[in-house]
């Protein structure tokens, strides 16, 4: 495992969980403009991408300035890196009453 | 002469290169993805420790908050040598705001919670134009003014509300006071402070 990898992973993990095909399902939901039920969710995943991409770059410079010899390792580097919040965190705010059944008024 | 010092209402953008006598504040400054993020290292982080003091002439101590300071990182790696989330939220700061320090002097954590009083203090000498220091709100949503003071009559005179997600650049030389929150919640922020350059902002 690389770290490069690992923060696929990170990244990957999120995007499948919340049931979309890929990054560019991501971006087309939340880009500027969209109606999108799920426009918002989709921007907190970018954000997070932004954030795992950002923590990789810092964290793979830390590396390369770092004695061969006082490498951490793999893991370590991994623990240091954004993990996700709860998938519900990304989901918050979505209109969920519009999936409510009909109320039996009957 | 006596100068008025003034606190602005700022979006990312503005120009920083004077900072002399300001105070800006810029709220709604991280999306809630990267607040919620870096909020989470910040609690999580290992390197908490009751060792931000300030102690008066006679060694007592003025006073004692939570603390967690990166300036040796800094100085061994740079950047970089920071914790790969804080690297990312301060690279973010630098952009929006068009900025980087180039010689900070201190990089960490403080954290307050009821009770814990900063004292009245500065950062910088008076008139050191090259001199910024940030604070970067991100802790939970409670109170805890920043109390800024007049230089020569030690006169309050005006203060900045403690607010999440709200980054606060301010000429240190202004003797600045955090207040502890008055709640049971804590109130995190983080400091850099140094000698800074201007570059040009990226919304």
């Amino acid at each position: 495992m690389d770290l490069r990898a690992f923060a696929q992973g990170l990244i990957g993990s999120v995007v499948t969980q919340l049931e979309y095909d890929g990054l560019l399902d991501v971006l087309i939901t939340g880009r500027d403009g969209s109606t999108d039920l799920y426009a918002d969710e989709a921007r907190r995943v970018l954000s997070y991408v932004d954030a795992v991409w950002n923590a990789f770059y810092g964290l793979a410079a830390q590396v390369g300035r770092t004695a061969s010899t006082e490498l951490k390792t793999v893991k370590e580097y991994a623990r240091m890196m954004p993990f996700p919040p709860p998938l519900e965190y990304f989901s918050s705010g979505l209109h969920s009453g519009l999936f409510d059944a009909a109320r039996d008024e009957r | 002469m006596l100068r008025a010092m003034s606190v602005e209402i700022a979006k990312p953008g503005v120009d920083l290169s004077t900072v002399v006598d300001r105070v800006f504040v810029f709220d709604d400054f991280f999306s809630d993805t990267q607040l919620l993020l870096v909020e989470q290292w910040a609690l999580n982080t290992p390197h908490w420790m009751l060792t931000n003091s300030v102690y008066d002439n006679l060694g007592h101590a003025r006073h004692r908050i939570w603390g967690a300071s990166y300036i040796q990182a800094w100085q061994q790696k740079g950047w970089p040598g920071l914790p790969p989330v804080l690297f990312s939220t301060l690279a973010t700061v630098f952009r929006k705001l068009g900025i980087v320090l180039v010689r900070p002097e201190y990089i960490g954590l403080n954290g307050q919670a009821r009770g814990q009083d900063a004292s009245v203090h500065v950062d910088c000498a008076r008139e050191a134009r090259n001199q910024i220091s940030l604070l970067i709100y991100i802790g939970e949503n409670t109170d805890g003014d920043l109390l800024l003071y007049d230089r020569d009559d030690e006169r309050l005179t005006d203060r900045v509300c403690y607010r999440p997600n709200r980054v606060v650049a301010l000429d240190g030389s202004i003797p600045h006071q955090a207040r502890a929150p008055s709640d049971e919640r804590f109130r995190m922020s983080i400091i850099v402070r140094g000698t800074y350059e201007c570059r040009s902002a990226t919304q």
